[in-house]
């Protein structure tokens, strides 16, 4: 490049090349501040919807840490579960919601509203491990309604590592209420052998294990 | 200088790094510039993509080391800890984050406020109490704000998965009732005395059974040490050292000692000047001359009321109570002494030493001699330290040296590593003895500092590596091992002939031993494999007994199980049990996240 020695040379150097290139480069500055504008204004509606959510999972939290509910507050509690599920859809927010409306359920006596709720989950749900969770409290819903097969069903879906002990604990108490007593022996044994691999206590394998007579020491 | 930046500023080039670093900082913030500047190269682990900095570990790191829970000692234990700590949080994060779980600025104000850690007497929110903890736990507001809300989002989670668990009355029932279970049983105790003859153990026995068991002889590998210890108390025990220098030692302790201090003190400006009380402390000296006891002159003139009526007594003192004054004064005076005039902040005082606090130097003289011996020896140790290390680098024996440096050539019989005794268990000693060049190149070891008095150096004489034993060289044991086995199974047949015969009607008699409802914690009088075995037994069917054998400790229990009785199940028992379960099961769904997380995750630790 030639140099550019007076002053007037420089300026008329800077006019020439803002003719060619100003207006690329006012669209340019325009077109970048929008999409950050944008971008931020996306930003600030996602954290205002997650903050509503937040909010009233809090108050569910609180209304579901008492033992017991009030049928005014159990009314309330359903409001929000309502609204999570509605309003905010496929959050993580709604799917723990979800497996509270189950256990809310559970303490009303009303085990069809529990099935119903899990089940509701593990249909819509798209996180695997929650669905695993709901899937291992179904079956226990299942098992109390003599429905042994269906429990079955339940615990074979399940694919998480991590639950696999309580998954052969209730897989034992499922072949017990149908009645395969060599089924049940060997499912408790692997849930007990799970357990302590993975440092999850259970409590009442070995009890049920245990009643069901151990085979070696019978003469 | 700041003139020249001012000019340069107008320029053009200036202007516009300035527009952007303004234009950056209005739209994101400043820390996408320091980020910017600050990122990458200290990463100690990444998950999922996310790195956790050194600087993270640390600064938990330190936060525990000055909370004073964790010893400094243990840091580099905590470092691990806390990076696993850090990778189990950042996964709940991560799987927050993704969820969409979030915390507003409202909730996190609201909930710093109900925090009973920043609230005063009267559990208001106090800022400055807020501001005070933080500086002491050494976070920021921001960081503490960044933190609580992580804190709470993980939280949230965790309550979830935690709250909706839930515990079915059939449940509750079924467990309380096999909890409180109880049986009723007999049993009988068989041992060797039972048996018709005592078993043979063949030679043949001996051979199977030894290997079968081979892993149970084991020999590690082992080495015969020769070693020496050079120990500075053995060199100062024998050194001689006279009673002159036993004396000026003590006079050293004692002119260092605690004393026991009475003080007659008077103050001046209100009452009386300076002067004042300096004359009149000067005739209270006189009186002390002319044979007045200390104690009755406190009483009359003493200033300090405390101290009068008990002869002005102070009690024992150590230096740098009373200020430099005061303690070169006392420190001194022998016993019984008085000093001069001595000014502290509370007035003048008169001194007298009543007792120096020291045992008597027949007693001390162990002590003192020790100190004296060990302070000769100093030099002579550390030029046989020097010895040591230099000859036993060069020797290929031991002997020599010993001789030289004056200390005893010792040897061990066979040790292993962790089957070493005495000195040779001391840490350092049994790895030295097993470094290649000791070992395997037969070469003395280096000095090994046993503490700040004891060097030692040892050599290998003889190694045999890990082996299993031969069966001659462990008969006994194989044979003791074998006849307990034979006896046990004598008995076990023994057990089932007599249920075979219970069951067939051939034999009725048997002295049973009998247990009505036992539970499952039964007392004392059974043995705990006799109640365990009748709980571990089949429920009888048609009023038959269920026959059972288990091993005790001196032969075989065989157990009759007559009755199976279900548990009373009261409210209590049931809600017990309930809650325990409950829990477990919460405690089960959030750790299964974590774990469930952590088998899916990408970690890498770098």
């Amino acid at each position: 490049m030639a140099e550019l020695n007076t002053e007037e040379e420089q300026l008329e150097a800077i006019k020439r090349w803002w003719k060619e290139n100003g207006t690329s480069l006012i669209a340019g500055v325009v077109i970048a501040a929008a999409g950050i504008f944008g971008w931020k204004a996306w930003e600030s509606y996602q954290a205002n919807q997650a903050e509503a959510a937040s909010v009233r999972y809090q108050q569910l939290l609180t209304l579901a840490s008492q033992p017991t509910l009030e049928d005014a507050a159990l009314t309330q509690a359903r409001e929000q579960i309502t609204a999570l599920n509605d309003e905010h859809g496929g959050s993580l927010y709604a799917d723990l919601a979800t497996l509270i409306e189950a256990r809310l359920a559970v303490s009303d006596g009303d085990l069809t509203g529990a099935r119903d709720a899990l089940s509701q989950l593990i249909e819509s749900s798209d996180r695997a491990y929650l669905k695993d969770l709901a899937r291992l409290r179904l079956a226990r819903l299942q098992l109390a309604d003599d429905d042994a097969d269906a429990a079955l069903a339940s615990l074979d879906a399940i694919d998480s590592q991590a639950l696999s002990a309580q998954r052969m604990d209730l897989r034992g108490d499922a072949q017990l209420a149908l009645g395969n007593r060599e089924d049940a022996r060997e499912a408790y044994r692997e849930a007990l052998a799970t357990a302590e691999a993975s440092g999850q206590p259970l409590f009442g394998t070995q009890l049920k294990l245990d009643n069901l007579g151990a085979e070696e020491a019978t003469l | 200088m700041l003139q020249r930046i001012r000019d340069r500023s107008t320029s053009w080039g200036a202007k516009i790094i300035i527009g952007a670093v303004i234009a950056t900082m209005a739209l994101f913030g400043v820390d996408s510039l320091v980020g910017l500047l600050s990122s990458g190269g200290d990463d100690v682990a990444t998950v999922n993509g996310q790195s956790i900095t050194r600087q993270q570990v640390e600064v938990q790191v330190q936060r525990a080391i000055r909370s004073g829970q964790v010893p400094p000692e243990q840091e580099r234990q905590l470092r691990g800890q806390v990076l696993d700590q850090l990778i189990r949080t950042s996964l709940l994060d991560q799987y927050a984050e993704e969820g969409g779980l979030h915390l507003s600025e409202g909730q996190l104000d609201n909930l710093i406020v109900t925090l009973p850690e920043f609230q005063d007497q009267d559990g208001k929110f106090s800022r400055e109490l807020f501001k005070n903890r933080l500086a002491s736990a050494g976070y920021t507001p921001l960081a503490f704000r960044a933190q609580l809300r992580d804190d709470m989002q993980r939280q949230q989670l965790q309550q979830g998965l935690s709250s909706s668990e839930f515990m079915l009355d059939d449940e509750k029932q079924r467990l309380a009732a096999l909890q409180n279970q109880t049986r009723s049983y007999r049993y009988q105790q068989l041992d060797a005395s039972d048996l018709e003859e005592a078993s043979q153990v063949s030679q043949a026995d001996l051979e199977a059974y030894y290997q079968d068991h081979r892993d149970d002889y084991q020999r590690p590998e082992q080495v015969k040490l020769a070693y020496l210890v050079l120990d500075r108390r053995e060199l100062a025990d024998q050194v001689e050292v006279d009673d002159d220098q036993l004396r000026s030692l003590y006079a050293e302790r004692v002119s260092e000692a605690d004393r026991r201090v009475s003080h007659i003190m008077l103050t001046f400006g209100d009452q009386r000047t300076r002067e004042e009380a300096v004359a009149a402390l000067k005739k209270v000296k006189e009186r002390l001359a002319a044979g007045e006891s200390f104690a009755s002159l406190a009483a009359e003139v003493s200033d300090d009321t405390s101290t009068s009526d008990s002869g002005g007594d102070l009690g024992v003192i150590s230096r740098g109570f009373f200020g430099d004054a005061f303690d070169s004064a006392v420190y001194s005076l022998d016993q019984g002494q008085v000093s001069d005039i001595v000014e502290t902040d509370n007035g003048l005082h008169l001194l007298k030493v009543t007792e120096i606090e020291i045992p008597s130097f027949e007693e001390l003289r162990g002590e003192l001699r020790d100190q004296a011996a060990l302070a000769d020896v100093d030099d002579l140790f550390n030029e046989r330290v020097q010895q040591l290390i230099d000859e036993s680098f060069a020797a290929d024996d031991l002997a020599s040296i010993a001789k030289d440096v004056g200390a005893e050539l010792q040897t061990s019989d066979w040790v292993s590593a962790d089957s070493a005794e005495g000195v040779l268990a001391e840490p350092g000693v049994m790895d030295a003895a097993f470094t290649k060049d000791v070992l395997e190149e037969g070469f003395n070891s280096e000095v090994i500092e046993l503490d700040q008095d004891r060097r030692m150096v040892l050599r290998v004489r003889d190694h045999r590596p890990a082996t299993t034993l031969e069966l001659d060289e462990v008969r006994d044991r194989v044979s003791a091992a074998v006849e307990k086995l034979k006896v046990q199974e004598a008995l076990t047949a023994l057990a089932e002939k007599r249920v075979a015969a219970l069951r067939d009607g051939s034999q009725q008699v048997v002295d049973w031993q009998r247990v009505e409802s036992a539970t499952r914690q039964s007392g004392s009088n059974v043995p705990a494999a006799v109640n365990g075995l009748a709980f571990r037994l089949p429920n009888p069917e048609d009023g038959a007994p269920v026959y059972g054998q288990t091993a005790t400790q001196n032969g075989v229990a065989l157990v009759a199980l007559d009755a199976v009785q279900e548990g009373d199940v009261s409210d209590a028992s049931e809600s017990r049990v309930a809650q325990l379960v409950e829990r477990l099961r919460a405690q089960a769904a959030v750790s299964g996240l974590l774990e469930q997380l952590q088998n899916d995750a990408e970690i890498e630790r770098l």
